[in-house]
């Protein structure tokens, strides 16, 4: 049906290319980590405060959580901004565009952050 | 928008006069229903709604880093009856969001995308969202993480 193969997408005259190739990157690398964050939901839920501290401060989890939550960001960025740009034209929607990236930033940093406290112990609680 | 614009550079049409007027996306209340239809459109919805997951999510780790007595209060909202929907639509977004993009990279191989195919992986995708929502939920009651 696809006249042009996968490996010979691109170039684009922009970034057309490689936003098409972000979008599928993200996707895949998001399936198994999303069943992982499902998985980790039986870990978490129920478990207390003692229990998901103890749960972040596996390396393992903290990594994942890191790399999950931005490639997340990444790929709903790319997501909210294909809405965007269906919708709205002009200067509101580049306004909304800017503003969905700077968002997706900020999310990541509070939640790189966050775990930053936990995992290193620099928090206020225990 | 019209009809009238077909044809020619989108320069020829008008006249360079005037900022172009690009046509926007379908609007929903022009389709007429169809499984691949329905399968888009609730892709793209769960697609927004697990950005308001994702920031629940952050909200959790903030809560756990600002301490106990935080953690405590985020959780008090957390299990609560309407925290537990808005979980409880969190997973079914996630379930569907996740078949609906495997279909797509499915899709982008340029394989499956006869309409008859394209409509069974579609509907695959909503059995899957229901029995795997059904599934999850069913693991955390009964293993006590999670009291309903």
């Amino acid at each position: 049906v696809s006249e042009t193969p996968l490996k010979q997408v691109g170039p684009s005259a922009k970034h057309g290319a490689g936003t098409w190739k972000a979008e599928r990157w993200t996707s895949l690398l998001l399936v198994p980590l999303a069943l992982w964050g499902l998985w980790s939901v039986g870990d978490i839920a129920g478990a207390g405060y003692e229990g998901a501290v103890a749960w972040l401060r596996q390396p393992v989890n903290a990594a994942l959580l890191l790399v999950t939550l931005a490639i997340s960001a990444w790929h709903a960025v790319l997501g909210l901004h294909v809405v965007i740009e269906d919708y709205l034209h002009g200067g509101f929607g580049v306004f909304l565009l800017r503003l969905t990236t700077l968002m997706g930033w900020l999310l990541f940093a509070v939640a790189a952050g966050a775990v930053a406290v936990v995992f290193f112990g620099l928090g206020f609680g225990v | 928008m019209s009809k009238k614009t077909a044809g020619g550079s989108p320069q020829a049409r008008n006249g360079g006069a005037r900022p172009l007027v690009r046509p926007l996306s379908p609007h929903l209340q022009i389709w007429r229903f169809h499984a691949t239809m329905l399968g888009s459109i609730l892709h793209r919805m769960t697609g927004v709604g697990l950005v308001a997951g994702a920031i629940a999510v952050v909200a959790w780790l903030v809560a756990l880093a600002l301490g106990v007595d935080a953690y405590a209060c985020f959780v008090a909202y957390a299990a609560s009856p309407l925290g537990l929907l808005v979980w409880f639509l969190f997973s079914i977004a996630a379930f569907y969001h996740l078949a609906a993009g495997i279909r797509h990279l499915i899709w982008d191989t340029g394989a499956g995308l006869s309409i008859k195919t394209a409509n069974a992986l579609t509907n695959f995708s909503f059995v899957f969202t229901v029995v795997a929502t059904a599934a999850f939920w069913a693991w955390l009651v009964m293993t006590g993480k999670v009291q309903p």
